[in-house]
């Protein structure tokens, strides 16, 4: 008997599975045409992004400019300045000689005065004369024997000095070594250049509180919603575009903890023949009329459910970021955070319904829009280029988990803390 | 005929024929589950035209992980489920259904039939259980869920109906009804 009831219901169920039943599609057609949705317009982003992704490169194109043109200009004065180098050495090449022309010059004036003495019809020879010829013999001290008579009216001759006219003050950046000119100071500052890394990955542990939450009312559900805390890891890598300004790629994985209260009331009549009316007559007869009583049940359900998040989340991200002794100290920056990849695990979001394999599907979650942030990193310099950065985050979320029935919008701000690694390369 | 994917893609794309061939492609077997459910032509159609128009309204969120027909069969029971709890239903059951109280002249010929007949005067309460889980492949914590009541209730529904309809055999072969089932 039990294996005749088993075919039957493993019948009924094959039945059930494949049963049709007659109706006229025309007539639902014509019922429900009219509630065909507008095509709903995706929201297409690609314009901003474009846009956002144009204004991003002409930055960046604007930075490089500059920079590259401060790079010409400062190759344009390293130029500038070794000239001024070759000029200033040639001009104390030519003191010496005028020092030893000088010198010459003095030991001939002796010479002369000596031999005055002896002839003193000779005039004076004007010291300031010396001879082409004796700049060959610049450090020899004593006169040749056959001394050139010095005629009194002989041209004066020197060498022409042109000192460039080099500024009193400039600053120049050198890109080689600091010039030393001993005796010589024409009030030039020189730096030597920054050794700035273009580049650099960092991973990070982050951990996060949220106020992320939304509500669902109606007559017979009371569903709350929120992101209670999360926590998870960040890699990034970054390119600096100019001496301050860089953009970052950034990969996230967090684990996010969501709670749901759920209120569920709904309402049941339960009606059963039964006595509605006693009524005693005045002999004490006691006479009972039947009829339909009822009572109406209200059964509430109260639950506060919790369940995990696995997401993957990008975020490009630009940001400023500030020197101290050629390393970075501090940045500040924004980013725009995409959900690439969520997978919950736990209770589903209406309360008392299991993650059965049946109802996993019915719900979806996804990002209304991208989460915005900002947040700034500071930087304890390590070892060689590894830096320990620390710092905060805040992002604004909106959300949406939705059902073929609901939807559940939420929104707010979480804050994550976070401490890792950076290497700049 | 048009793919599961056509549909989907042509009604998001707002084609009023994905639509159509959603409709004329799904509508009966939508209507033999309405009808298993709420047990009225007129009460079933009105049950298939409000699901309908609950597809169209959410068919855009639809994410091609599922096959079609059980979601829209998912659907069509909660709409069914919603269509009778506005009416009363009673979750004390009236007891054991007696062959004797099916009117002489409503009595089926054939064995799956008076099956029918049976499943179909069940308690309210049993029967739907019946149905979710033996027709539609629910879970009790689904059940449960739609229902109302707790995930053991919901097990002894099941087990209750399960008894009165073995009982209900033993009578129609008691009565001379031969098993139509091999």
């Amino acid at each position: 008997m039990y294996q005749e009831y088993h075919d039957w219901e493993k019948a009924f169920k094959g039945q059930a599975a494949n049963e049709k039943a007659d109706i006229n599609t025309g007539n639902v057609w014509n019922h429900v045409k009219n509630h065909i949705p507008a095509v709903q317009r995706k929201r297409n982003w690609m314009p901003f992004w474009l846009l956002l992704s144009g204004a991003s490169m002409l930055v960046a194109a604007s930075l490089w400019r500059e920079n590259d043109q401060l790079r010409v200009h400062n190759n344009s004065l390293n130029n500038q300045l070794a000239g001024y180098k070759n000029r200033l050495l040639s001009c104390e090449k030519r003191q010496i000689n005028m020092e030893t022309h000088h010198a010459l010059a003095a030991s001939n004036v002796k010479t002369i005065e000596n031999t005055q003495s002896v002839n003193p019809t000779k005039e004076k020879i004007n010291t300031r004369s010396v001879p082409q010829a004796s700049a060959t013999n610049a450090f020899s001290t004593s006169l040749p024997k056959d001394a050139p008579t010095m005629q009194e009216n002989s041209p004066v001759y020197r060498d022409e000095v042109n000192l460039p006219s080099l500024p009193i003050t400039k600053t120049i950046c050198l890109l080689t070594d600091n010039i030393k000119i001993p005796g010589i100071s024409y009030g030039m500052k020189v730096f030597g250049k920054p050794n700035l890394k273009r580049n650099f990955v960092a991973i990070a542990p982050c951990f996060g509180v949220s106020s992320l939450r939304g509500s669902l009312i109606s007559k017979d559900l009371n569903w709350n919603s929120k992101n209670l805390y999360q926590w998870g890891a960040q890699f990034s890598f970054g390119k600096y575009l100019s001496r301050h300004w860089f953009t970052a790629l950034q990969l996230n994985y967090l684990i996010a903890q969501n709670q749901s209260s759920f209120t569920s009331i709904k309402s049941e009549r339960t009606e059963v023949e039964g006595t509605t009316q006693v009524l005693i007559d005045a002999n004490g007869n006691v006479k009972t009329i039947a009829g339909p009583t009822g009572a109406t049940t209200y059964h509430q359900i109260n639950a506060t459910l919790y369940n995990t998040a696995h997401q993957v989340l990008l975020s490009p991200v630009l940001g400023y970021t500030l020197f101290k002794r050629q390393q970075p100290f501090l940045s500040v920056f924004t980013s725009a955070q995409w959900l690439l990849f969520n997978q919950s695990s736990g209770k589903a979001p209406l309360g008392n319904q299991p993650l059965g394999k049946s109802l996993v599907e019915q719900w979806t979650y996804r990002q209304k829009l991208p989460s915005l942030g900002l947040g700034f990193t500071a930087y304890q310099p390590l070892y060689h280029n590894w830096q320990l950065g620390y710092g905060a985050q805040a992002l604004y979320h909106t959300d949406q988990f939705s059902s073929a029935e609901m939807i559940l919008n939420r929104q707010g701000v979480s804050m994550n803390l976070y401490l890792g690694l950076q290497n700049n390369f | 005929m048009l793919s599961d994917l056509d549909i989907i893609n042509g009604c998001k794309e707002g084609r009023e024929s994905a639509y159509k061939a959603l409709i004329d492609q799904y509508a009966s077997r939508l209507m033999a589950t309405a009808l298993r459910y709420l047990r009225h032509k007129a009460a079933a159609e009105d049950a298939v035209q409000e699901c309908y128009i609950r597809v169209f309204q959410s068919i855009h969120k639809y994410d091609h992980k599922d096959q079609l027909y059980p979601w829209l069969n998912k659907i069509c029971v909660n709409q069914c489920l919603k269509e009778l709890r506005n009416k009363v239903i009673s979750m004390q059951p009236d007891g054991l259904l007696e062959v004797s109280e099916i009117p002489e002249n409503q009595m089926p010929e054939g064995y799956e039939d008076a099956m029918q007949l049976a499943l179909n005067n069940l308690p309210e309460v049993y029967r739907l259980v019946f149905n979710l889980n033996v027709a539609d492949g629910y879970a009790h914590a689904e059940i449960a869920a739609l229902l109302g009541i707790t995930e053991s209730t919901s097990r002894v529904y099941l087990t209750r109906a399960r008894t009165i309809l073995k009982s209900y055999l033993i009578k129609l072969n008691n009565t001379g009804y031969v098993s139509g089932v091999s």
